[in-house]
């Protein structure tokens, strides 16, 4: 990208300026009468209290953690997808292990191109194309969000293989190393441990678009929460709200420790 | 972040599986269950509906694809019509309005609370001689508070905040932009908190030592040495944002998520497809301003 370090030299030090101009125009576009509901204080009041008292019933609880499981269930599958596409793909994106010859340059770019389109779209996006086009299933919502995901850990993985330092690399080359031990024994142990604990966040954020895809009509805890919502039970609201946190933090922790013991 | 900074030089080296076996083994099976059982339980749940992978379904998907690109209508594709571009780069604009403003207020509330989400700062763990009672005590409970905050608002999905805000914001640019607000808040603080614990300590108890409080330490210690990644993080999740604006216009009632719902519902094929070209289009246009904006950030 030597144009954005040109534009960057050039206009740099006017970054604020531009910055500041940007922001001004987001505020003037907000239809500011009447943004606030005449109710608003009445509806925070009664947020704040179903949250201090969320609905704890065996009733609540039991489909709290149905829902729980369908979405890390959904999440889990999309995954795994998710992950065998784009390990591969990232490799290919990389362009470590293929040639410099004009070919695998290309194949290398091409694959990149194809990532970053996948990538660009979200996977509610996908999910709603999908179903427009062969009707709703879980494998719609699955497949939704495998190939966004599948495209940003490609990403990533393409990155960090390219980020290694040159040293070790140069150390097995000298002696006598093939491309495909440069990478299988330097590389990709080099960038596995930040691999792993990012694929531990992805997971996270994977849960989370599980979560939302009661929006094509699929279960979990997004269609719980929808409702609850229509019957105006904050109460259970709140408990689903505090479902999906236990859930992020339980892969929060995992991660954390998983990574201390990686990266010791 | 000990580890971190002590480990950071034999990363990738230094893989001490063997170290603790037990537990590497409990998380290794338990991820194997765990897909093992999301694979059959989904597969459960699928049975009946169409299979997703069979060439009905290869046919109906290009039968979409040719539809999207307007070969059942005789009329104009909508995406071969100029006034309406003119109609999706307005409905683009509004999307852009609510992540810039979205990625603001996100950025605003992290930076205003993040210091009281350090350790370093909020424990005056760095100033040797530590605070009074009091003054522990009230870092400890501010400390909690935040980062139960960004647990809280981290957890929950845009489109999510989404559906309550729309309780107290009427639907439109605004409360799309405070849903998406509410969640990056506990991105970017969470991100900001690590890196400010991470900042070199002997500025923050320099300061701490000639009487600077929590406020000051970090303001004059800490932050001329991670503003530059803070507004990185920033960049990077306006980018995450403009993504997703466009989902959340289907419940905050504006910009291209809504247009398209609208369109998907009334089967516009043709309008979905210009609608779909504008999203990659503007997305990508984010992408470029922010990869400039993190180098100018450096």
């Amino acid at each position: 990208m030597n144009a954005a370090n040109i534009v960057v030299k050039r206009l740099g030090h006017r970054f604020p300026i531009f910055a500041l101009v940007v922001v001004a125009w987001a505020l003037f576009s907000v239809d500011w009468t009447g943004a606030v509901h005449r109710g608003a204080w009445d509806a925070l009041v009664f947020f704040a209290g179903a949250l201090a008292a969320p609905d704890l019933s065996g009733a609540s609880l039991g489909s709290a953690l149905e829902a729980a499981w369908t979405t890390v269930a959904y999440a889990s599958v999309a995954m795994t997808l998710a992950i065998t596409l784009g390990l591969p793909l990232g490799l290919i994106a990389s362009g470590t292990l293929l040639p410099a010859t004009r070919t695998g340059t290309g194949l290398a770019i091409a694959v990149r191109a194809v990532l970053g389109f996948l990538r660009a779209i979200h996977e509610l996006v996908w999910a709603l194309l999908f179903v427009a086009a062969i009707g709703l299933s879980p494998a719609a919502g699955v497949l939704a969000i495998a190939i966004p995901f599948a495209a940003i850990i490609g990403r990533v993985f393409a990155e960090r293989l390219q980020d290694v330092p040159e040293a070790p690399v140069a150390a097995v080359k000298s002696s006598g190393a093939a491309t495909l031990q440069q990478v299988g024994f330097v590389r990709i142990p080099f960038v596995m441990p930040d691999m792993i604990s990012y694929l531990f966040y992805r997971f996270e954020c994977a849960i989370r678009s599980a979560a939302i895809l009661s929006f094509i009509g699929l279960g979990g805890i997004g269609f719980q929460v929808q409702i609850a919502l229509s019957d105006l039970r904050f109460e259970r609201v709140a408990t689903l709200l505090y479902t999906l946190i236990v859930l992020i933090l339980v892969v929060d922790i995992v991660s954390a420790r998983v990574r201390k013991r990686l990266v010791g | 972040m000990n580890g971190r900074r002590d480990g950071t030089i034999e990363r990738g080296w230094a893989v001490k599986v063997h170290r603790t076996p037990f537990f590497s083994a409990v998380v290794v099976f338990g991820l194997l269950a765990l897909v093992i059982s999301s694979w059959v339980y989904v597969a459960g749940i699928s049975t009946g509906s169409r299979s997703i992978f069979s060439t009905d379904s290869l046919s109906r998907i290009t039968e979409f694809l040719s539809t999207l690109a307007g070969s059942d209508s005789d009329s104009t594709p909508a995406f071969l019509t100029g006034s309406r571009w003119l109609d999706a780069g307005r409905l683009a604009s509004q999307t852009l309005a609510m992540s810039v403003l979205a990625a603001v207020i996100a950025g605003f509330v992290a930076f205003v609370t993040v210091p009281f989400a350090a350790s370093n700062l909020a424990f005056r763990s760095d100033t040797g001689r530590g605070a009074g009672v009091v003054g522990r005590w009230l870092g400890g409970a501010a400390f909690l508070a935040v980062r139960g905050l960004y647990i809280f608002t981290r957890s929950v999905p845009e489109l999510l905040w989404a559906l309550l805000v729309v309780f107290v914001i009427s639907p439109g640019i605004l409360a799309g932009a405070v849903a998406l607000a509410i969640h990056n808040i506990g991105v970017l603080g969470r991100l900001g908190a690590d890196v400010v614990e991470d900042a070199d300590p002997a500025p923050v108890a320099a300061l701490r030592s000639s009487g600077a409080g929590t406020v000051q330490a970090y303001l004059f210690g800490v932050l001329p040495q991670v503003a530059g990644q803070l507004l990185t993080f920033q960049f990077y999740r306006w980018e995450v944002i403009i993504r997703t604006t466009a989902v959340v216009g289907f419940v905050a009632a504006s910009g291209l998520g809504y247009q398209l719902r609208l369109d998907l519902s009334f089967f516009r094929y043709t309008d979905i497809a210009l609608l779909l070209m504008v999203y990659v289009l503007l997305v990508w246009s984010v992408d470029i301003i922010s990869t400039i904006a993190r180098r100018a950030a450096r």
